[in-house]
């Protein structure tokens, strides 16, 4: 059993257990886990503690000591082991992290940067070396690191459910339409033409916090988070009312509760959008697995009206779990991962491009597509719908080669601009009438990242709103 | 426990203590102990409840009384011949605060203000109280309007559109999705049920919807209650064939509505669904950190507890699981809620490489049929589902979803399977079919006293 003490922190402790070895070093042994290799999601302290706490039984058994350094990483010391004993459980620490990239076994040096395993009768002193280097290396940075981290946490309250009445007013007062933002969803077709299958509406809640809970950390909770949601979402369905929307074949997308979209609120919505405009209604997987029974009857009332329901921030990894064919919806937004075009990447279960397939390609918006790499990708697979930056600077560059103002703007002001769906961001364009010309895109062949608004860009034709 | 709690007033009786001691407050003095200024990671249950509990006895004797303000500020009235025990109390307090710089104030002598500790001498500064008084007064006057006005005039939400989608029994008004509100069970009902006829209660529309507010007095409720009172034992047992029921683990669980009728009879706990789950989640860290102190006595021979992705990857499931491994002979079984793994499902994949790591088995809680026929068990890599008898179950699994279901079931599905909630012999014959060997419930438990068996 780990106890308190057996638990010693950082560097200092390990390299006095070093010292104090010198003269009886026979049978020991020790294992570097450089747990600092991982992302940054797998070397929060608490998961860094629970890597500790793997060891747990060879610390009640052999009387091993675990040591949490500065810098994250573990080490264990062993003394009289089992043969192999303390490399088992690295591996079963590493079979843990099997997905982090940083817990390869093998570099391109073909060593394990991993785990490093020490016979301290012979390599005391390189582990001693590399212990001392990092004590060096680290401690500024760590210290001002926390420091940081203090600082944020002391100036932001995590949300709580004393906080909900005050924001609840709050935003009952705000005016969301001027933080209203739209990002397009293209479609493109066999023949690499793109067009706009619509355009999803949407309010950024860093913005809304600032607006109504600047000092409360609105993600703390993720469920009293969703509560906001929901008292947000019938002020935004209203400030979309209030917009001028994109006409049909354009639809128009938005970012619900799904409460929302069984409440009579919707109906309204549905009164108020342009003649035979398609809606795409994007729940999150929380929102969904909270209220599968909700999920079906949402998912009727949209169909019957000709919209469509669909599962939004689906991860890769979570695809393989949710199996979304068994889902009451419409599609999903899948979330781009670099991992998806990495041949070295673990998945557990199918891969990911299996799933899309037996799935359909058709039901799957491949969105947070920041690079031409995430597009080339999930052409390659037959998916035609794409949704991120870089299909928003795809359409920037269009406008920008077609507005005779193009000199007095830069692409990423164009892409800001287009994004803003009212407001003064919006109002900064030279050129108004031009700044929604572009629903369409011609021949979106091959070399797409490299073009820009001064550039060869896709042929640009006036659309809906040209 | 009663006369425990009883012994901290609320502050709404701090106005009829005013008006008790208006004429004789000489050498009374009062004391506002701001815990609220403390830093919010101080506010470990553990630490609520240990304050609590540390305050009670001075709360009790000769003649001090205790209020408890909103926001985790106490006041404390006493004469001036028990200054001393208060000090020694706030001494006392001192170790029970972890780490907190404004906790050095707990040592300042009597009578020297900070952002923690307000002490006045009643003698001078009785207007001080009375205006306390006062406004506590206008607040419960407030709630009370507030409350009478939002009863009168307040909507039911409109689900009328649930009622065409909801086939059959299916209830029309109650949507909602909770757990463990049934008086007894260690569960919920399924979905769609809850209300009308998962509870043998008034349905939740007579009661005070949950609200933040709500929430925000039930979660200080939950902390100062004493969980020993509420925490239930049912057994999960195996039943193959014509063999008795053998007993293979005990799920430790809190009956909430019994919880509720403590801390806040009135309140419909499900009106609001993410409320209901910060609810869940608040008390499933407190039954944690109650099975820290409580715990190895009970969970020595396999059990299950219903906890969160969250507080898994947390100190106190860390700190229960060192004591975990020491205490356990058995089976170690923690039930997940499918919202709450679909919530993080990389956290959750983390935690349940670990647990698994660690040897416990997981089990996915509270299915009703529908959500069971979506789940896939294999890929979630959970070694169990729960899934909730219902005296419809058997039509439901003969026809659409259902049917397909019930042939998975049978395909080896039913080996992972428990079906609980088994009020009534017809759950065990409909369980027996599907190949299911693992059963909870009231008909189990009378089996296993040797009771109503057949």
């Amino acid at each position: 059993m780990i106890t308190g003490n057996a638990f010693l922190h950082a560097d200092q402790s390990l390299l006095d257990s070093l010292a104090r070895m010198s003269r009886s070093i026979r049978g020991r042994e020790a294992i570097y886990i450089a747990l600092s290799r991982l992302r940054p999601r797998n070397r929060t302290p608490i998961r860094v503690r629970i890597a500790a706490q793997l060891f747990a039984p060879l610390v009640a058994g052999y009387g091993c000591e675990v040591f949490i350094l500065s810098n994250g990483d573990l080490v264990v010391l062993g003394t009289d082991m089992p043969p192999s004993a303390l490399e088992v459980q690295g591996e079963r620490l590493r079979a843990l992290f099997r997905s982090d990239p940083g817990s390869t076994s093998e570099d391109s040096d073909g060593n394990d940067p991993f785990l490093t395993l020490y016979d301290l009768q012979r390599d005391r002193e390189s582990l001693r070396l590399k212990v001392e280097e990092l004590g060096r290396d680290h401690v500024e940075l760590i210290e001002s690191q926390r420091k940081d981290v203090q600082t944020e946490r002391a100036k932001d309250e995590p949300l709580a459910p004393g906080h909900l009445r005050h924001i609840g007013r709050a935003l009952g007062n705000l005016d969301p339409q001027p933080l209203v933002q739209r990002q397009a969803v293209l479609r493109i077709d066999e023949d690499r033409h793109g067009r706009f299958q619509y355009e999803e509406y949407f309010v950024a809640m860093a913005e809304v916090r600032q607006a109504c809970a600047p000092n409360v950390d609105l993600f703390a909770n993720r469920w009293l988070f969703q509560d906001v949601c929901r008292q947000l979402d019938p002020r935004i369905v209203a400030a979309i009312t209030q917009l001028p929307l994109p006409k049909p074949p354009i639809g128009v997308g938005l970012n619900l509760n799904l409460e929302t979209v069984l409440s009579p609120a919707m109906e309204r919505l549905h009164t108020a959008l342009p003649k035979g405009s398609r809606m795409t209604v994007e729940v999150q997987v929380i929102d969904a697995f909270t209220n599968l029974d909700r999920l079906g009857q949402a998912n009727a009332w949209l169909t019957k009206r000709g919209h469509s329901l669909v599962l939004d921030g689906v991860s890769p990894r979570a695809l393989a779990m949710i199996d979304p064919a068994r889902l009451d919806v419409g599609g999903l937004k899948l979330t781009w991962d670099p991992d998806l075009a990495d041949p070295a990447a673990i998945w557990d279960g199918p891969h990911p491009k299996a799933l899309i397939r037996t799935l359909g390609v058709d039901r799957i918006i491949l969105a947070r597509v920041e690079n031409e790499t995430a597009l080339t990708w999930g052409m390659a697979q037959g998916i035609h719908s794409f949704q991120g930056f870089f299909v928003d600077r795809v359409i920037g560059a269009t406008t920008m080669a077609g507005c005779p103002k193009r000199e007095m703007c830069t692409l990423a002001q164009c892409v800001e601009r287009r994004r803003s769906a009212a407001g003064p961001t919006r109002g900064a364009c030279p050129n108004p009438p031009h700044l929604d010309s572009v629903t369409r895109l011609h021949n979106l062949a091959g070399g797409l990242g490299g073009r820009s608004a001064s550039g060869n860009p896709a042929a640009p034709q006036g659309g809906a709103h040209g | 426990m009663a006369e425990v709690r009883s012994a901290v007033s609320s502050a709404f009786a701090l106005p009829e203590y005013v008006r008790e001691i208006s004429e004789s407050h000489q050498d009374v003095r009062a004391l506002r102990l701001a815990l609220s200024e403390l830093r919010p990671d101080s506010w470990d249950t553990d630490v609520i409840q240990a304050l609590d509990q540390a305050i009670q006895p001075l709360a009790r004797s000769n003649g001090v009384r205790v209020f408890r303000l909103p926001g985790k500020d106490y006041l404390i009235c006493f004469h001036r011949d028990q200054t001393d025990a208060v000090r020694s109390l706030l001494i006392r307090m001192r170790l029970l605060i972890p780490d907190d710089p404004l906790t050095a104030h707990l040592l300042n002598p009597a009578g020297q203000n900070s952002p923690l500790l307000t002490w006045w001498s009643l003698d001078r500064d009785f207007a001080v109280l009375r205006s306390m008084a006062k406004r506590i007064e206008a607040v419960a006057m407030a709630k009370a309007e507030t409350a009478a006005a939002q009863s009168q005039t307040k909507p039911r939400p409109d689900y009328s559109r649930s009622a065409a989608f909801a086939e059959g029994k299916r209830a029309e008004t109650a949507p909602q999705r909770p757990q463990g509100i049934d008086d007894e069970a260690p569960d919920g009902p399924p979905p769609g049920l809850i209300d009308s006829t998962g509870s043998n209660r008034p349905a939740g529309s007579d009661r005070q919807p949950l609200d933040a507010d709500i929430l925000d007095r039930l979660i200080s409720g939950l902390n100062r209650a004493d969980l020993s009172n509420h925490v239930r034992l049912q057994t999960i047992c195996a039943v193959v064939g014509g063999a008795p029921p053998q007993s293979l683990y005990s799920e430790i669980y809190v009956s909430i509505p019994k919880l509720r009728d403590t801390v806040a009879p009135q309140v419909d706990l499900t009106a609001n669904r993410w409320l209901f789950q910060h609810f869940t989640e608040t008390l499933d860290r407190r039954i944690l950190s109650w099975l820290n102190h409580e715990g190895p006595r009970l969970i020595r021979g396999g059990f299950a507890i219903n906890i969160n992705v969250g507080s898994i990857l947390s100190d106190a499931f860390l700190r229960f699981e060192e004591r975990v491994a020491a205490a356990l002979h058995g089976t170690a079984v923690l039930e997940l809620r499918v919202e709450d793994v679909f919530a993080d499902l990389e956290a959750f994949t983390f935690a349940r490489d670990f647990l698994h790591q660690r040897g416990y088995r997981i089990c996915l809680d509270s299915l009703s049929p529908e959500e069971m026929a979506l789940l896939n068990r294999e890929r979630l890599g959970v070694d169990m589902m729960k899934l909730f008898w219902r005296p419809d179950l058997p039509e439901l699994l003969s026809q659409g979803p259902g049917a397909e279901l019930a042939e998975r079931l049978r395909d080896g599905e039913g080996a992972t399977t428990i079906l609980a909630r088994c009020d009534d012999p017809a759950a065990i014959d409909l369980g027996k079919s599907l190949g299911i060997t693992m059963f909870q419930g009231h008909h189990m438990d009378k089996l296993l006293a040797g009771g109503g068996g057949r």
